[in-house]
């Protein structure tokens, strides 16, 4: 019951946020160069066309009426047409979303997972030589430019030995369904996974390493040794439980800067998702289809940091509910 | 009596008063938190006012007050009797000359960035009391009037290379360095160590002596305002409960809880007499939610049904000494034996 | 400069990441500036050699152009540090600035800003700066602001957060309490003090900017006008089969430039606040040794904890500092020993060599300890029969302990029932439920918990009840002997009378062996029997209570007695000790308190003070202990008569 109010709360304090992202966008339209018409119905849109999006945005109206029109067509979920393909945007993302959810969810499990495996080792044995060089190589792990390591690991694993798909999500001759189906297109997520989660997982092993060893610092913890607990159960039970506050946050704010890197690692291996079809239509000046991209994507992440908020709500008694 | 110095009158002090609308819609609002409630102390020229009380007894939130650090919700601070609460600007930065502080943690107390003689010249620079090329000299002559010598040393020194003792003198000299006529003191020794604490003591007392300084000294230690102040005054949850002149006070106190904090300092010099303990109603009390009568009904051993109904007056009791309690003559002749059987 | 921006400089120095990233970054920054300078192709010249492999004529090969790469790396540089440069000062300068006045000034313009601040968190900020760039056309400078216009808020928060610590530090209140407008303190005080962080965070923000850019220029967003490396990777990609140089040369750059930054960055953290590299851990595994042979069985009149020269070293960077200096004491079964002392005497770093739960970076170098007449420490190292360290056997079973702040102490996202359960069920694993619970009721009504509260987080208690919620979980299991840790310290003076009162009781009811560590010299004087006073790593002087507080022998332990104010007594001026460092002390020769003493002679300066037996149980280390003592005694007489 409390943890509902909580979550009302929650919801109540993203409201204004959602009207400041819509706000942003509305503001970009009317200050970006050119006819606002022409970016909202797509160049070369068929004069009739044209008219219907002037009328249902009210462009002849005065600026704070078009903003009520604006977010009044949002809140039908339209996000008016693609420009290149004439088909509603709201519709063309939504069959892209499965796709990146794959690539971005199993990365980000990944990344996570290992990251926090390795981390917590590592600070059982803060300032050693291996707790360095690790640290050293997780800061170079995020470094790395994520469409950069896929073009390299298209090069070895794919042009050099041959071993794995090199593009797509799927062989073109392959099964659609049952078991080979699934194999195959974990055959083909596995280079463009790897890349993903290897720019995340240092990103991990850093936040798990500092949160954990800082955790192992506190007198709690000193107590628990004290009482007896063998030293497994004080990592698990003591340390991990209260390092994973700071982890769960960073996880929930960065999503949308994993996000991001999905977009380039999906133009990279032509995965076809969100951000693939955001390279597209950069590609063909299809705007109504970034702007929806881009609105899609920030109530994505705002859904995320909710979800973790509630997550962390749970793991913390101290959070007031 | 003389006219006081400065004079905090009937000062209320509530945080948190306006929540936001959407905490309030929510029902998440903080609660408001009364940091003083009715303050009165009067502070008379050379002479040491100590103000004892745990923490959130107010005692801090009085002191800040007192330096116009904060501005109170209601009641006055009146300086040499003119009313300067809502002083601002050049009026403010007289007041400010007239009225220093020092505070408790003296490991904060420098900026770390400064020498010392650059944080001890900033308050002359600040009044423009002594031309540049004096600055050194000034600086030089306070550093030995707290004892740190050689002074040359000290001034070219940064915050990081000293002792908490030494950190706290060196505030002291800026607290002092513009000649003010009064100087709050909040726990100026309660983060150092014993033996070092004493001596600070002592340097703020021989100071008194050479130029006639008045102190309000806060503290929540009994045996110290006792040692540093000629009348002291307890608080408690925001009120002062009892105030007289310190031997008096401590002697016959007139108020439970007074008799409460005197019986449970530890003293070492007693025989080995085991003391008794009254084990306490209630637990340490909350700012948010005043209790309705007497606010330390709660935890009085000697609390009756009067006290969970009215609110006791402050009765006067010869001498300089007042307390608030419905039972204070009666607790200054028999202390916290009174109405035990009742 | 100060000491502590010399320190950090040179702490970053001394790191082998920090030499390593400057060393990058300069080359890099170097090879930026002298591009035109130096007699590189021009980057944009097309010539015949298409797609030629790296070779001494072409280092890095050429691309699909027949443009050399190396220089194009080169020239790309310039791009890159502009991008870093430019977005970094630019987010900066903002958002240091709202930071700043959001900070100070509070009210209505930080909750603004503030908001600000987290909606930008919650916008994917790429896809921002992409629509940005998508509509407005792709061009440097506009690239440049529309990554700073997403990155201001993240030093605007850390501005931020700094000005608030920052504005109540006493400083910066004494400043503005000496008359000081607010404009000076921010010059002087508040900007100075916390800009090291947020320039800290520059090189990570330059890193972001610059794979940020990078990231456009792939999507086809890059300057058209410029040679930028992602643009480079973004060509290359379409002919990565044939001429695989063309992506590798410019994204090892890019790893290279924005690795060195955040390894920079991440040096200068670790040099600011070296803790940060070493603290915490799990306990490191030392060496033991087999239990002696011939142990006696224990009587009564074996002493229930007995310390021979134990001595406890810590290692800070290259210094080693003796904490614990070579420790005798022994307590009988029963008995109650107050360890008294300064801070930094080693008085709590005993406590944790007793316990063995010291930190990795603390030895113990010598000493033996023996708990009921079985060794389980000998020269420094643990004892350990049949695999098991004889210390684990002894934990919360036999030897507990009630640390301070209980606030950090308990787990803080378990409730205290919880823990007190999870302790009773880890030593008596057979427990069941119903009796587990009953036990803990039952140790709650000792100490004075009212049974509602039991299933409360610790947070949800008071500072008085949490501290009963430690006692509570050191007595779960019926110890004999209790450690206790500055018990009392930072709660109120009644609150502390009343634990100190259940301290005492709980002793006498369960026949407790009580060690009280404490800088409180009162509370020990109530509370136990035995006093010892520590200074600089040893025990000084050593005796029953009443006597060392009526006739103490050492000059420091008069001291400390002296500087206490009396509640009820005579007011006589206090003693004190010069402000001095007690850590330098230990370092000299001769005896340790030489340095402070009023009495010291050359003898004292020279000489190292034997242990003077005075007789009844008072030891003291002190080369005048006996005529002290002697004095001491007759002045009191006098007083007295």
């Amino acid at each position: 019951m409390r943890l509902l109010r909580y979550f009302l709360y929650r919801v109540m304090q993203m409201f204004p946020i959602a009207l400041f992202i819509v706000i942003i966008n509305f503001a970009l339209i009317h200050m970006a160069p050119g006819d606002v018409s022409i970016l909202l119905a797509g160049e070369g849109a068929d004069p009739e066309y044209m008219a219907s999006v002037r009328q249902s945005y009210g462009l002849d109206k005065p600026l704070y009426q078009q903003l009520g029109a604006y977010i009044g067509q949002l809140l039908q979920g339209d996000l008016g047409l693609s420009f290149r393909t004439r088909e509603p945007v709201i519709g063309i993302i939504a069959e892209r979303v499965p796709a990146t959810l794959l690539l971005a969810g199993t990365a980000l499990v990944l990344a996570s997972v290992l990251g926090v495996v390795i981390g917590s080792f590592m600070a059982r044995r803060p300032g050693s030589a291996l707790d360095t060089a690790v640290t050293t190589l997780s800061i170079s792990l995020f470094s790395i430019p994520v469409f950069w390591l896929g073009l390299m690991l298209i090069l070895l694993f794919a042009v050099t030995l041959r071993w794995l798909p090199s593009s797509g999500m799927m062989s073109i001759a392959g099964p659609r369904e049952g078991i080979g189906f699934v194999l195959d297109v974990a055959k083909h997520m596995i280079l463009p996974v790897i890349s993903l989660s290897a720019v995340w997982l240092g990103q991990y092993v850093r936040l798990a390493r500092s949160s954990v060893s800082e955790t192992l610092a506190e007198p709690y913890v000193t107590t628990a040794r004290a009482i007896g607990f063998p030293e497994r159960r004080v990592m698990t039970r003591f340390a991990l439980r209260n390092a994973m506050l700071p982890i769960v946050t960073v996880l929930g704010l960065e999503l949308g800067l994993l996000l991001s890197g999905a977009v380039l690692t999906e133009t990279v291996f032509s995965w076809p998702g969100l951000g693939r079809l955001i390279y597209e239509a950069i590609l063909s000046r299809d705007t109504p289809v970034i702007m929806g991209a881009f609105l899609i994507m920030s109530f994505t992440v705002m859904l995320a940091a909710l979800v973790t908020d509630l997550l962390y709500a749970t793991l913390d008694p101290r959070v007031r509910l | 009596m003389s006219k006081p110095i400065l004079h905090l009158d009937t000062l209320r002090m509530v945080y948190n008063a306006d929540p936001g609308f959407l905490s309030r819609l929510t029902g998440r609002a903080d609660p408001p938190v009364i940091a003083a409630d009715d303050v009165t102390l009067e502070l008379h020229a050379g002479e040491t006012l100590a103000v004892v009380g745990e923490s959130g007894s107010g005692k801090t939130t009085a002191g800040r007050i007192a330096t116009l650090q904060e501005r109170p919700t209601s009641g006055g601070v009146l300086y040499e009797g003119q009313e300067v609460t809502g002083l601002t600007g050049a009026a403010l930065k007289a007041f400010r000359a007239k009225v220093q502080m020092i505070f408790q943690n003296p490991y904060d107390a420098l900026n770390p960035r400064l020498t010392v003689s650059q944080s001890l010249a900033e308050p002359l620079m600040l009044h423009g009391l002594v031309p540049r090329s004096g600055l050194r000299a000034a600086v030089l002559e306070m550093l030995e009037a707290v004892e740190l010598r050689p002074a040359e040393s000290f001034a070219d020194a940064f915050p990081s290379e000293l002792s908490g003792g030494q950190l706290q003198r060196i505030a002291i000299a800026r607290a002092l360095i513009i000649k003010p006529m009064v100087v709050i003191a909040d726990e100026p020794v309660s983060m150092l160590d014993v033996s070092i604490r004493s001596g600070v003591m002592n340097l703020m007392r021989g100071i008194q002596r050479d130029t006639g300084v008045t102190y309000l000294y806060i503290t929540h230690d009994l045996s110290v305002a006792r040692y540093m102040a000629d009348r002291i005054a307890v608080m408690y949850l925001g009120a002062v409960l009892e105030e007289g002149p310190a031997e008096s006070l401590i002697s016959a106190a007139a108020h439970p809880y007074t008799r409460l904090l005197i019986e449970a300092a530890p003293e070492h010099r007693a025989t080995a007499v085991k003391r008794n303990r009254i084990r306490l109603p209630g637990d340490a009390a909350s700012q948010s939610g005043l209790p309705p009568g007497c606010r330390f009904h709660p935890r009085c051993p000697l609390a009756q049904p009067i006290c969970r109904e009215k609110a006791p007056p402050r009765a006067a009791l010869g001498g300089g000494q007042t307390a608030s309690c419905h039972f204070a003559h009666e607790v200054k002749k028999t202390g916290l034996a009174t109405m035990t059987t009742a | 400069m100060t000491p502590t921006l010399v320190k950090t400089v040179r702490a970053t120095v001394r790191s082998w990441p920090g030499v390593l990233s400057l060393t990058v970054l300069l080359g890099i920054t170097a090879a930026a500036l002298a591009a035109p300078i130096l007699s590189l192709p021009d980057p944009a010249d097309m010539a015949f050699d298409l797609y030629q492999p790296p070779s001494s004529s072409f280092w890095l090969g050429t691309d699909n152009f027949g443009r050399d790469i190396f220089s194009r790396v080169v020239w790309g540089a310039r791009v890159a540090l502009m991008v870093a440069i430019g977005a970094a000062l630019l987010s900066i300068l903002i958002g240091s600035a709202l930071g700043a006045v959001a900070g100070y000034f509070g009210g209505w313009i930080d909750g603004l800003l503030s908001r600000i601040f987290d909606i930008f968190l919650l916008i994917p900020t790429f896809f921002l700066i992409l629509l940005i760039v998508a509509l407005f056309g792709a061009s440097l400078p506009l690239t440049i602001i529309a990554i700073a216009l997403t990155t201001w808020p993240r030093s605007a928060r850390l501005m931020r957060s700094q000005v608030l610590t920052l504005k109540s530090r006493v400083y910066v209140q004494a400043a503005l309490a000496a008359g000081a407008p607010h404009w000076w303190v921010i010059v002087r005080h508040v900007i100075p003090n916390g800009i090291a962080p947020i320039i800290t965070d520059g090189t990570i923000l330059m890193g972001m900017a610059i794979l940020t850019e990078a990231g456009l220029s792939f999507l086809g967003l890059g300057d058209q006008n410029m040679v930028s490396w992602g643009s480079m990777i973004f060509e290359g990609q379409r002919h990565l089969r044939l001429a695989p140089w063309m992506s590798i040369a410019p994204g090892v750059a890019l790893l290279m430039l924005v690795a060195s930054l955040n390894l920079l960055g991440d040096s200068v953290n670790f040099a600011m606040n070296p803790q940060l590299r070493t603290r915490g851990g799990a306990p490191k595994r030392r060496a033991s040794v087999a239990p002696p042979k011939g142990e006696g069985p224990a009587t009564e009149e074996t002493p229930i904890l007995q310390v021979e020269d134990l001595r406890l070293e810590y290692t800070v960077g290259n210094r080693r500092i003796a904490a614990v200096d070579g420790v005798s004491f022994s307590l009988p079964r029963g008995g109650a020993l107050g360890i008294v002392g300064e801070s930094g005497c080693g008085k709590s770093s005993l406590g944790s060599a007793l316990l063995q739960t010291m930190p990795n970076n603390a030895e113990l170098t010598a000493g033996n300890v023996r708990y009921d007449g079985r060794a389980i420490i000998l020269g420094g190292k643990p004892v350990v029969e049949g695999g098991r360290s004889r210390i684990d056997a002894l934990r919360w079973t036999r030897i507990a302990t009630i640390f301070q702040s209980a606030m950090n102490a308990l787990n803080p996202v378990t409730t205290v029932r919880r823990q007190m359960m999870d302790a009773l069920r880890l030593h008596r694993p057979g427990i069941s439920r119903a009796d587990a619970t009953d036990r803990i009721s039952e140790v709650f009504d000792m100490i004075g918990i009212p049974r509602s509260r039991m299933n409360a987080y610790p947070h949800q208690l008071s500072g008085g009840m949490r501290q009963r919620a430690m006692i509570a979980l050191s007595l779960i299991l019926e110890p004999e002997l209790v450690i206790a840790d500055e018990p009392t310290t930072a709660l109120d003076m009644l609150i502390q009378d009343q634990i100190l009162g259940e301290i005492a009781d709980l002793r006498e009811r369960l026949n407790l062996s009580l060690i009280l560590v404490s800088h409180d010299m009162g509370a020990v004087a109530e509370s136990c029997e035995v006093v010892a006073v520590m200074y600089a790593g040893r025990i000084v002087e050593i005796a029953p209570t009443r006597r060392i507080f009526d006739n103490p022998a050492h000059p420091y332990s008069r001291t400390l007695i002296g500087a206490l104010p009396s509640l009820t007594g005579p007011l006589e001026k206090l003693e004190s000790l010069p402000a001095t460092d007690t850590a330098a002390a230990a370092a000299a020769t001769g005896c340790r308190f030489a340095h402070a003493c009023l009495a010291a002679t050359d003898l004292c300066r020279k000489t190292t003070p034997p242990a003077m037996n005075l007789g009844g149980g008072h030891v003291c280390e002190c080369h005048y202990a006996e005529d002290f003592a002697a004095e001491t005694a007759a002045d009191k007489r006098e007083v007295r008569a």
